[in-house]
């Protein structure tokens, strides 16, 4: 009788848990909020602590929610990579004598790229671990859809696919070049290396804006060996970051890709109606306007 | 009847609403989170290491004990050096958790320790911060870091964060360590990831 009992006790939050399906719309509802606030330039910080919170709420049961806290790791992933470049709130201790933070504030704390770059780094190797459960997930738990429209578009593959780019970005900026190298062969398909397929990918893919310029410097690193003119084209449309993507690479990565374009790469660059040779500072011909992305690879003299 | 009884309950518990999907097999999670240790930026090369045994090292847990927590660090130029690498106040080492949680650094001169012999041990294997050698004859030389006892606890290379009423486990050897080097080209970030091993002796 009283073995009857502990196995009614037991099996009663399972039973209660299953007639509700609360926390699957809680989460369905924060995810819908988060992707509404991306895209209407809500505060990242904001969007991060709602997609923490799924995240910290569905810990316990993480097999129950495989595929909403696939996305929230990737919506964490999108925030700390977009804060990462020119939007930080998260801050540090400044060792350096001297510093004073601009407009003025704890002169002691400064704020930290890199752990937003580590953060998104973090998130989304999180959510690639678990891309498998993802992908086995339904769309829905009984009569609750799981996800948004929004991110039920973008899907688990492109999503995926997103998620090798920040971590391979992140790794690209803490120039671990080698690890950049070995992910982009292993999982990035080939209308990545292909400019206008590239672009368009990236569209799919939902990059951040902030990092396509970090995209298209990666892959001119990337193909600068073996491809000449494609890492070429990367290389133009990484340098005209903000004519193309309203946001600039710094000054040391743009003047390192013109430096190869102007000499270390083993042909030279020439607009194909005057033949004038690529000059930095410039994004096309002064002659007659020819676009440097139009213009050809010829041997060197 | 009653064995019957609790397996039903049991078997409820472990299958649950849903039934849970096949894992992945091993997770290669950590070893994918982890960042390369030596690394290095054109010619400088760094090396950071957690040593296992760093309570034999100093006589005493410095970790439980002060909440510091010793990283050892090696530097150097490999190649021709013509940017003259050195290690000066602008050093401003951070080490960076998996999650982002950064713990900050503790320049030699602000480490207090009761123990004089223990503290004596602290600054005898320091690193310095000095102009660098090359790469083949460069030292480990300990770099220190505060361990924010409220939220932070390290427990050989597993490390627990609290925050937010959560409790997250972090893998030590995932994590970040930069820190800046000056050179007649400017300074230059280093990023090094975290190896583990006992320590050698000096």
């Amino acid at each position: 009788m009283r073995s009857n009992f502990i196995a009614a006790v037991l099996a009663l939050p399972i039973v209660a848990a299953c007639g509700s399906t609360e926390q699957w719309e809680k989460n369905q509802q924060g995810l819908a909020l988060a992707t509404q606030q991306l895209e209407t330039d809500g505060s990242l910080q904001a969007v991060a602590i709602r997609m923490q919170s799924l995240l910290d709420d569905t810990q316990e049961d993480p097999r129950e929610f495989e595929l909403q806290r696939f996305f929230a790791a990737f919506m964490l992933a999108q925030v700390h990579a977009s804060a990462s470049l020119g939007e930080e709130y998260l801050t540090e201790k400044s060792g350096v004598p001297g510093f004073r933070p601009a407009g003025g504030g704890d002169p002691n704390q400064s704020l930290s790229t890199n752990r937003h770059v580590l953060a998104a780094f973090y998130n989304a190797s999180l959510a690639r671990e678990w891309f498998g459960g993802a992908v086995r997930s339904g769309p829905k738990y009984e009569d609750v859809t799981l996800l948004p429209p929004d991110l039920s578009d973008l899907g688990v593959e492109n999503a995926d696919l997103n998620l090798v780019l920040i971590v391979a970005s992140s790794l690209s900026r803490f120039n671990f070049d080698e690890r950049v190298r070995k992910l982009l062969d292993e999982s990035v398909p080939a209308e990545l290396f292909e400019l206008e397929s590239c672009l368009e990918a990236l569209d799919r893919l939902k990059i951040p804006e902030e990092l396509r310029p970090w995209v298209a410097l990666m892959i001119f690193h990337h193909l600068k060996a073996d491809s000449i003119e494609e890492a070429y084209r990367f290389g133009v449309i990484a340098v005209e970051g903000e004519k193309r993507f309203g946001r600039a690479l710094p000054e040391k990565e743009v003047a390192a890709v013109e430096e190869w374009i102007t000499g270390g790469a083993p042909k030279k660059f020439i607009c194909p109606k005057d033949r004038l040779v690529y000059l930095s500072g410039e994004d096309s011909c002064p002659n007659d306007a020819t676009p440097h992305l139009e213009y050809i690879a010829v041997e060197k003299d | 009847m009653r064995r019957a009884a609790l397996s039903i309950a049991l078997l409820l518990l472990a299958a649950g609403c849903r039934s849970s999907s096949s894992g992945d097999g091993p997770s290669s999670g950590e070893r994918i989170r982890r960042f390369p240790s030596p690394a290095n930026v054109d010619t400088l090369w760094a090396e950071a290491t957690f040593f296992t045994d760093h309570e034999e090292i100093f006589d005493r847990d410095l970790i439980d004990k002060e909440a510091i927590l010793p990283i050892a660090l090696r530097v150097g130029w490999r190649g021709q050096d013509t940017l003259n690498p050195r290690l000066t106040e602008t050093f401003d080492a951070h080490l960076y958790l998996q999650d982002g949680t950064a713990l900050d650094w503790l320049p030699i001169d602000s480490i207090r320790i009761g123990k004089d012999e223990v503290e004596d041990q602290v600054r005898r294997l320091s690193l310095d911060l000095s102009l660098l050698g090359s790469w083949e004859t460069a030292q480990d030389g300990f770099i220190y870091f505060r361990v924010p006892e409220k939220n932070v606890a390290i427990n050989g290379t597993l490390v627990t964060t609290f925050g937010g009423g959560v409790q997250r486990e972090l893998d030590l050897l995932g994590s970040l360590l930069a820190f800046t080097v000056s050179t007649t080209q400017g300074d230059r970030e280093v990023f090094v990831g975290l190896s583990s091993d006992t320590w050698p002796g000096r």
